[in-house]
């Protein structure tokens, strides 16, 4: 037990692939602890991976990548960005106002953090740059409202935990949504405060006959969103259904309306598509199989106890896992954290009586949050690779907004009606 | 081009032939890859139309998981290759190029080894699955072609770790994989230049 903590641990920090992390720890033990049973536990593990890879429910991941790719590569964030930045510009903290709406909306119309880190990004760090402001707060601004993305739908971070806990996950798309709205209007108020105070980058005011123009250009993008949480919310998709009909939709857009799409593109989002599902899921997977093993080994039976304490409340239920799943996404990957945390924690947590719904938004928010976090944060990393900037210019402004987020998840505990309001409207409860 | 035929001449026959054996694999995963993407998009897109004005299409469910399967495990050896996996680096980004090299030598050596040993179980596995002969409920095909591609994943990735083995041991440049010298080299990011 203690070796393999220690020998995941050190896999972890000295740089091993999750991948080979997680089943070279599961290997070693099975080979030190249960020598005469190895060949068919090994034989077993690989039945795990398999498991892992092919519930039905996350056909969609690789589709809402594909879409992503798919807008990423084209004009669509371009197009949002102008339009949003029609009405916000004038504002004083127009510009990273404009960053956290568009990273938002983005967010909604990609569901992926890393996308929408290098589309919006892209775009508003030299501009943000241009009206003066510092780099650091720029590039804390960026990555942490790309978070948001994590929240808004379609969320690979819901779908899962919705996979590993068995929980509805057009459900927890719903309840995403204005806990997500909640941290974007706190970054805008911080943001507003911050220009104003430092008085930076205030922007002339669009005249109406522009904003006419950029709605007219910008607003197919907002199909997307429609698609999505409309289809979800009125019952007329499934997820995997809407991941298609977003796929759908993007080529329309990009290749119909906006006629930006070429052949090569297209192949290159099919490839990097391919990529980026063959890397996710066979983490998915492994953490299937890790899962599988420490339900094997009785963890949560030794470990759970002595954690909550006896009899706890449900606050304190909360509050360890919280900081348990904000702690372990500073380490490792949100998709990796959520998927083996989830099935150890869920039952527990919620036969204490918290809505599993909640729990996944709240999950999911640290697990946001965490991959924010310095030092380990894997979006610091992704920013640090798309950007090209040191480190510590990446993480010299995150503070303000980790203090934000943190206000936010205790906003969250204390009126849970913020995420669940919306998912009970569709349940008709 | 031309620079790249006479460095050509210069490589011994192993060499070479690992070159080639590379574009070869190349080609092939990216096809793959390519193709179950695309194939995937249009079958569910495909599958949304059936339902929404006939009914769905029976088969759907059991090839996109083929397709994933598919995906997934042809992914996980592209990803090997171009250094794509999701680790976290910032350890190994910070220490001094010598012992970056011994450390992404113990790297590759253990995930070589457990990338075979994956490829060794999950060929049993698939050999186990050939002797039960199931069918799959929709199309009654034989269960384990759909396991074929995984102990050739696992296999291919366990190569590619043995080849940056190779390629750091020949070479006095560290590698983090066969094809790529570190990982923000090549590193195609659609939207950002926007």
């Amino acid at each position: 037990m203690m070796l393999f903590a220690i020998s995941l641990a050190a896999m972890l920090l000295f740089g091993f692939p999750f991948m080979v992390t997680l089943l070279g720890s599961l290997a070693l033990y099975i080979y030190i602890y249960m020598p005469e049973l190895a060949p068919k536990l090994m034989v077993t593990m690989v039945q795990q991976v398999i498991n892992g890879v092919t519930p039905p429910a996350l056909v969609c991941v690789p589709m809402f990548i594909l879409s992503a790719s798919i807008i990423t590569s084209g004009e669509s964030a371009g197009r949002l960005i102008r339009m949003i930045k029609a009405f916000v510009g004038h504002l004083p903290g127009g510009l990273p106002i404009t960053t956290n709406v568009s990273c938002t909306l983005f967010g909604a119309v990609s569901g992926s953090t890393q996308a929408t880190v290098a589309a919006i990004g892209g775009t508003m760090r030299p501009m943000l740059l241009d009206a003066g402001y510092k780099s650091s707060f720029t590039l804390g601004l960026i990555v942490n409202s790309s978070d948001i993305a994590f929240l808004i739908p379609p969320s690979i971070g819901f779908i899962v935990y919705g996979v590993a806990t068995s929980t509805s996950i057009g459900m927890l798309f719903l309840s995403g949504i204005f806990p997500g709205l909640l941290i974007l209007v706190m970054f805008s108020a911080y943001c507003f405060l911050y220009s104003k105070i430092k008085n930076v980058g205030q922007l002339p005011k669009a005249s109406w006959s522009e904003k006419i123009t950029v709605i007219k250009e910008g607003l197919p993008v907002m199909g997307f969103p429609v698609i999505i949480v409309g289809g979800i919310y009125t019952g007329i998709f499934s997820p995997t259904e809407a991941a298609a009909a977003a796929v759908f939709y993007a080529l329309i857009l990009e290749t119909l309306i906006y006629r930006s799409l070429t052949k090569d593109r297209l192949v290159d989002s099919f490839l990097q598509t391919g990529v980026i599902t063959g890397v996710v899921f066979i983490l998915v997977g492994a953490g299937q199989a890790f899962s599988w093993m420490i339900g094997f080994m009785q963890i949560p039976q030794q470990l759970l106890p002595p954690l909550f304490g006896p009899d706890p409340s449900m606050l304190r239920v909360i509050l360890i896992v919280v900081i348990v799943y904000f702690v372990a996404c500073m380490f490792v990957d949100p998709i990796v954290a959520i998927f083996i945390l989830s099935p150890i924690f869920q039952p527990y947590v919620v036969s204490a009586g918290v809505d599993p719904i909640l729990l996944g938004t709240l999950v999911t928010l640290q697990a946001a949050i965490g991959s924010a976090t310095p030092p380990f944060g894997c979006d610091i990393f992704t920013a640090q690779l798309i950007f090209r900037r040191p480190y510590l210019e990446v993480i010299g402004h995150s503070l303000p907004f980790l203090l934000m987020l943190i206000l936010a998840t205790v906003i969250l505990i204390v009126f849970p009606q913020i995420a669940l309001w919306l998912p009970n409207m569709a349940m008709g409860g | 081009m031309n620079q790249d035929r006479t460095q050509d001449k210069k490589r011994n026959f192993f060499q070479r032939w690992n070159r080639y054996i590379g574009h070869a694999i190349n080609t092939i995963e990216v096809s793959i890859l390519v193709f179950c993407v695309a194939s995937l998009a249009v079958l569910l897109i495909a599958n949304v139309i059936a339902r929404t004005f006939f009914q769905s299409l029976y088969f759907a469910d059991e090839i996109s998981r083929f397709l994933v399967m598919l995906t997934t495990f042809t992914g996980v050896s592209y990803a090997v290759r171009r250094a794509r996996h999701i680790r976290m680096g910032a350890f190994l980004d910070a220490m001094p190029l010598k012992m970056e090299k011994v450390f992404i030598l113990i790297i590759c050596t253990v995930s070589a080894v457990v990338m075979g040993m994956m490829a060794w179980f999950s060929y049993e596995y698939l050999m186990n699955a050939m002797s039960r002969g199931h069918l799959t409920p929709a199309l009654r095909a034989p269960t384990w072609t759909f396991y074929i591609i995984i102990p050739i994943g696992f296999g291919l990735a366990c190569i590619q770790y043995i080849r940056t083995i190779i390629k750091n041991l020949t070479e006095k440049d560290v590698w983090q994989s066969p094809e790529q010298q570190s990982e923000y080299e090549d590193e195609q990011i659609g939207g950002a230049q926007l």
